[in-house]
């Protein structure tokens, strides 16, 4: 007997996701998911983004990383609720683990909830979290041809932040040819080019993620 | 790299199947997925192989059918399947002024043989 089916393999991590996404919904807080490289800066980006907005809004942390936490170290300096999720192994953060994390926030304190992903430029992007956006975060010296190699996380993002921009003379970054391959892939796509060192470039980011707080905000 | 997962939601999907059509075996499963999806169809069978023993699908055969990479190369000015697992260069003229029109399709459950 043939049985036709066509349903998504992946559609019971989305229903997961989905729980999530009403319940970020429902108090008013957008939800990014921060996805790059190891090393791209994605943690210095969220320093960045903490010390700018935290007096504005009320910000939590997710970090996924594979074993460690030093990541959460960091940014628990900063003052802010901060969860650190090891995925022993694992190449990604789904649902099921973002939910486990949810009994550490008092969500009626935050307006932006970060996760920063597990390094990586390839399953993060199959996975949804329940998140609003997913950021990626692509920094110079790994190369343009990163969009043409690693197309899903540039067409799953709705932000591309090109970071360690003071360092493209330096490591012959092609600029063109990177926002170029992104936007065959994702002519949606807002680029914003950044560094996280010398602040280049982090307000028109910032103003465009003020935005989106403010647009699903609860008071 | 997260092949095995996707096999136990497909085993998942299989068994909701199983218990609204009241089947007791599979014998083929056919998949699809988009050529750039980021599916890889050895791990997939590797990992469908090794995890059936034991359920529904003990000895089914899994067939992946991968849907094409198809662009819009604005030089060429037309739509263009490509091979190239490279989606932003124009298989033709090798130009770059290229859109992604699909290949990004996940990975679906499409058809069941079954007793």
């Amino acid at each position: 007997m043939q049985i036709k089916v066509v349903k998504n393999i992946l559609d019971a991590s989305r229903r997961i996701a989905a729980e999530n996404r009403a319940l970020f919904d429902q108090h008013g807080i957008y939800v990014i998911n921060l996805m790059s490289s190891p090393g791209a800066g994605k943690t210095s980006l969220v320093e960045n983004t903490i010390r700018t907005l935290q007096n504005d809004f009320g910000i939590g942390v997710i970090e996924g990383d594979i074993q460690d936490s030093y990541d959460a170290e960091r940014i628990g300096r900063l003052g802010v609720p901060v969860v650190q999720i090891n995925t022993g192994g694992a190449c990604h953060l789904d649902g099921n683990m973002i939910r486990e994390t949810f009994t550490n926030f008092d969500f009626a304190a935050i307006d932006l909830l970060i996760v920063e992903n597990v390094g990586n430029l390839v399953c993060p992007a199959e996975f949804e979290i329940g998140e609003n956006a997913k950021v990626m975060l692509l920094s110079t010296p790994e190369g343009a041809d990163k969009p043409a190699k690693y197309p899903l996380m540039f067409a799953e993002s709705k932000v591309l932040l090109i970071n360690k921009i003071d360092l493209a003379p330096y490591v012959d970054f092609d600029l063109d040819k990177a926002r170029r391959d992104a936007l065959a892939i994702n002519p949606d796509l807002e680029i914003f080019e950044i560094s996280c060192k010398t602040g280049t470039g982090l307000e028109q980011w910032l103003e465009w993620l003020r935005q989106k707080i403010a647009s699903v905000k609860k008071r | 790299m997260h092949e095995l997962s996707l096999v136990h939601s497909l085993l998942e999907l299989i068994d909701e199947q199983a218990a609204e059509h009241g089947f007791s075996r599979v014998n083929l499963v056919k998949l699809s997925c988009g050529r750039i999806s980021g599916v890889e169809p050895q791990a997939l069978k590797f990992a469908f192989s090794n995890t059936i023993p034991g359920t529904l699908c003990a000895g089914a055969r899994l067939e992946l059918d991968i849907l094409p990479l198809k662009i819009h190369c604005f030089d060429c000015d037309r739509e263009i399947y490509s091979n190239n697992a490279d989606p932003t260069t124009c298989p033709d003229c090798g130009g770059s002024r290229v859109m992604v029109c699909s290949g990004f399709e996940e990975l679906q459950l499409v058809e069941l043989d079954v007793d």
